[in-house]
């Protein structure tokens, strides 16, 4: 709410249907996006994509951008700890060495 | 009905505190699906054609009518929240009906989706399972478990939302100062980006 | 339960003051109250009757081990009784035990707040911590669980015919117990400290039960969807760990030590706080570097969940993981180190006595140093290879979860049950007691690093008969052990009768919470406190420490004066 207008019922409508053309827009564009011949970049576009609206509504509809610096950290914290799970986990899945199957057949 | 609970001394004190309070059980939720993102990353990285294939059996059309319908719903919070604020108690209570029907459409179609899920035998471990490649399981195990995980904080949030319109119309609590509009709509919207996230890992790939 | 203190008897020389014990006695108001000195100990009555049901399997399984032969129960009685063990051990006793109880009780005091930011939520912890420990207790009695505590999958989904559903539900409701004492904790410590409680006046328990429930809050929820899937997988035959549809059971260990490890440092944390309350308390000393132990206790915090992978060295992970959380679980042992070499500074030059809760405390250090030194081992992967699954791992969580942790739980209930009930109790047998259970603890638990070393798996109820010596010295010291827990029972519970009325301080501590009455009134304080000093001023900077007598009336004119710490 901007501080310096003094709030109608119709001020509130028109900013949250802004906000939701927004989001709208990227909707539409994501699923776009899902048909581009564009290969690997297809899920990289998407996820950004879902940052983007995620952060609109974060920011915007939950207030993030005013809220203060308890709420700020639990969510960086929330976020930065899924980020670890995810981190160390291929840790392990993105280097694991497979037997070859040659060599583990011979031993039975 | 006294809107100053017991250990505070100031209604902003307890305002901020109920708010910092549900951003830490926001952060506990972002783990709680986190811990279904992180074995869905696994096994995407595991099996990129199989989650494809997968992914191509999954309904776009209900999909993105799902989308479109929980980010209306969050406009419709969000201006009920500002409204609480405001003190317009007209606009409260068309923003929380909105929502809850805009939620309680979203359940519907969902139903409906399952529904066809079922009948296209689309559930893992079924001898009729439609897709052979390897992971193409798995992404339908995670595809139950995370769509079911949401619907039901979308129940509790529909029913949470209609609660609380209830309470405003019947003016049984302190909607203007107490903040607990704002911590009603920061559920709601974690239950939105959620699913802002969930929609391109489940609908988009192999399209 | 004789935990729940009644109100003292009629003879006047033993009456307490009016407190938070006189407002209601009937059921309901001890099941619908809000306040928080009450839910502590509704769970301090719940923690203490799932020690007991824990400690019933433990027994048993020690009588079967005393011989090599499995004679006195089948295998599969035997592995239902160890998951019975772990399971309401780590969830139902360990995790609550110090901060449900002691941090419900005493934080709020020790802040000069009036209740818990949430006091209706806390109440709400209290019913899911029930509800799901029924929800054990239940599948337990239909049968009980035989997939050990960590349901580790394809066994938990796949292959188990026990109640593993029943029992993962009951943990997961709980669970959510957990995760909003950890909310309510937090917002606590952030909303409701006094005038002059700066961040950096805390005293060292609160930081620890701080610094706890922000591990409750991001750990907690991983367990939950962990025992979700698995339960998922079990019900619904999804494939999200099970091979056969492309499934891979290590992700289900990733998961699940995401939460169990950091829930180690959940169940310890708290325990050092404890500590450090009572040896500066006892030694009369200022505690040894402040700053350093609450840095130490954020970096054990955090850096707890780095270490996860070491629990799977031999699961099949890439080696490479293994080796950078092999690095990673030894730097987690610098801030525990720290910990432990400022509290032997601490009582450096002190005036040190041997109250029973102080004797609770230095036990606490000694066995919790070996448990954490032979943490060292197993953080090294070669070692770790070779006594993998043996009694050499049981041994060294013992000595930090029972050793340590139990250690600590009692100090702190010695320590503060004065001011819980208002009562004293027999100081004598409380030595006694304290005695028994570090003497019964190093019989149980050292020969099983011996065994452990020397090859013998755990979770078998047979063994060859080579390793029968050590054994049965394990058992006999279980025998120690078992007299060593229900000694309290009978002194603190005959001191809510007998004791004589503590007084506010008895032992001329600082901390707030000494500074209102024992017990404490229903709002914790007639006049809210302010504070004015550094946390454990028990002497002045660069003097020597005062002895008790001369600290007295240092203390009582604080009180007088509404309070400084």
């Amino acid at each position: 709410m901007e501080k310096n207008s003094h709030p109608t019922p119709t001020r509130f409508w028109l900013r949250a249907a802004a906000v939701w053309v927004v989001l709208s827009l990227a909707l539409a564009a994501t699923v776009a996006g899902a048909f581009l011949d564009i290969g690997a970049f297809k899920l990289p576009l998407a996820l950004a994509i879902a940052a983007f609206k995620a952060g609109v509504v974060a920011i915007i509809f939950m207030e993030l951008a005013k809220a203060g610096a308890g709420p700020r950290l639990a969510i960086l914290a929330g976020g930065l700890w899924f980020a670890l799970m995810i981190g160390l986990t291929f840790a392990d899945v993105a280097t694991r060495q497979h037997l070859d199957p040659a060599v583990s057949s011979t031993q039975h | 009905m006294s809107s100053l609970n017991e250990p505070f001394d100031t209604i902003t004190r307890q305002r901020s505190a109920a708010e910092f309070g549900i951003w830490i059980f926001l952060a506990s939720e972002v783990l709680f699906f986190g811990g279904l993102f992180t074995g869905y990353s696994v096994y995407r990285f595991s099996y990129p054609t199989g989650f494809a294939a997968a992914g191509a059996e999954t309904d776009l059309l209900i999909g993105t009518a799902n989308t479109a319908l929980l980010l209306t719903s969050s406009a419709t919070m969000a201006v009920a929240v500002w409204s609480g604020r405001a003190g317009f108690r007209r606009q409260v209570l068309w923003g929380l009906s909105l929502t809850a029907l805009l939620g309680a459409g979203f359940m519907v179609l969902k139903a409906i989706e399952y529904y066809n899920d079922f009948t296209e035998s689309l559930i893992p471990g079924s001898p009729d399972f439609p897709v052979p490649d390897a992971g193409a399981q798995v992404f339908f195990s995670f595809y139950w478990v995370m769509t079911a995980l949401h619907a039901v904080h979308l129940t509790i949030g529909v029913g949470a939302v209609m609660t609380t319109a209830i309470r405003v119309w019947l003016d049984r609590f302190d909607w203007r100062s107490t903040g607990l509009l704002h911590v009603l709509g920061l559920y709601w919207h974690l239950i939105d980006v959620i699913w802002i996230v969930l929609f391109p890992l489940l609908y988009l790939l192999g399209r | 339960m004789t935990d729940i203190p009644q109100t003292g008897p009629a003879d006047h020389s033993y009456a307490l003051p009016p407190s938070y014990l006189g407002a209601g006695s009937t059921l309901k108001s001890w099941l619908l109250t809000t306040d928080h000195k009450r839910i502590g100990l509704l769970y301090l009555a719940t923690i203490t009757f799932f020690f007991f049901v824990g400690g019933v399997a433990a027994t048993l399984m020690r009588m079967e081990l005393i011989t090599p032969a499995g004679d006195l129960v089948s295998a599969d009685t035997y592995n239902r009784l160890f998951t019975l063990h772990g399971v309401i051990m780590v969830w139902f006793f360990l995790v609550p035990a110090i901060p449900a109880t002691l941090g419900n009780f005493i934080m709020p005091l020790s802040i000069g707040a009036r209740d818990v930011a949430f006091p209706r939520l806390n109440l709400l912890s209290w019913y899911l911590t029930a509800a799901g420990g029924a929800l054990a207790l239940v599948s337990l009695l239909m049968g009980g669980v035989d997939t050990g505590w960590t349901f580790y999958t394809p066994y938990s989904t796949l292959y188990s015919n026990s109640w593993v559903t029943l029992a993962a539900a009951g943990v997961f409701v709980a669970g959510f117990g957990t995760i909003a004492t950890g909310l309510n904790f937090i917002v606590t410590v952030h909303t409701q400290r006094t005038q002059g409680m700066t961040w950096m006046r805390l005293p060292l328990f609160v930081w620890s039960i701080y610094a706890t429930a922000i591990m409750m809050v991001l750990a907690t929820p991983v367990l939950a969807i962990a025992l979700l899937m698995v339960v998922a997988e079990r019900l619904f035959n999804l494939g999200l760990f099970n091979p056969d549809q492309g499934g891979d059971p290590i992700i289900f260990q990733h998961i699940f030590w995401f939460y169990s490890h950091p829930a180690v440092y959940i169940m310890i944390l708290p325990g050092m706080g404890v500590v450090t309350e009572v040896l500066t308390c006892f030694g009369r000393r200022r505690v040894f570097g402040y700053e350093a132990m609450v840095f130490a206790i954020l970096g054990i915090a955090i850096f707890s969940f780095f270490v996860w992978g070491h629990h799977m060295f031999v699961s099949g992970q890439s080696t490479y993981a293994s080796l950078i959380f092999s690095l990673l679980s030894f730097v987690v042992a610098v801030p525990s180190a720290i910990k432990v070499f400022n509290w032997s500074a601490t009582l450096y030059g002190g005036h040190i006595t041997f109250e029973a809760s102080m004797l609770y405390a230095l036990g606490f250090i000694g066995l919790f140093t070996l448990g954490g030194l032979t943490g060292l081992y197993l953080a090294s992967i070669p070692i770790d290879v070779h006594v993998t699954d043996t009694y050499f791992i049981v041994a060294h969580f013992h000595y930090i979860m029972v050793g340590g942790m139990v250690s600590a739980f009692f100090a702190g209930l010695h320590y503060w049950w004065p001011k819980i009930t208002g009562r004293t109790y027999s100081e004598g047998f409380a030595r006694l007691a304290a005695l028994l259970m570090f003497v019964g603890f190093n019989f149980t638990f050292f020969p099983q690093f011996i065994l452990g070393y020397l090859g013998m798996p755990r979770r078998y109820w047979s063994y060859p008969p080579e390793f029968q010596i050590l054994n049965i010295v394990s058992s006999f010291g279980a025998l120690i052990l078992a007299a060593a827990y229900l000694l309290p029972m009978i002194y603190l519970g005959l001191s809510l009768w007998r004791g004589r009325p503590a007084g506010n301080n008895p032992w001329k501590a600082t901390g707030l919470e000494w500074a209102t009455t024992s017990p404490p009134p229903r709002d914790n304080f007639d006049v809210r406190p302010v504070v004015n000093r550094e946390p454990y001023s028990y002497h002045d900077d660069g003097s020597l420490p005062s002895n008790r007598d001369e600290h007295e009336e240092n203390v009582n004119s604080q009180d007088s004066e509404g309070r400084g710490m």
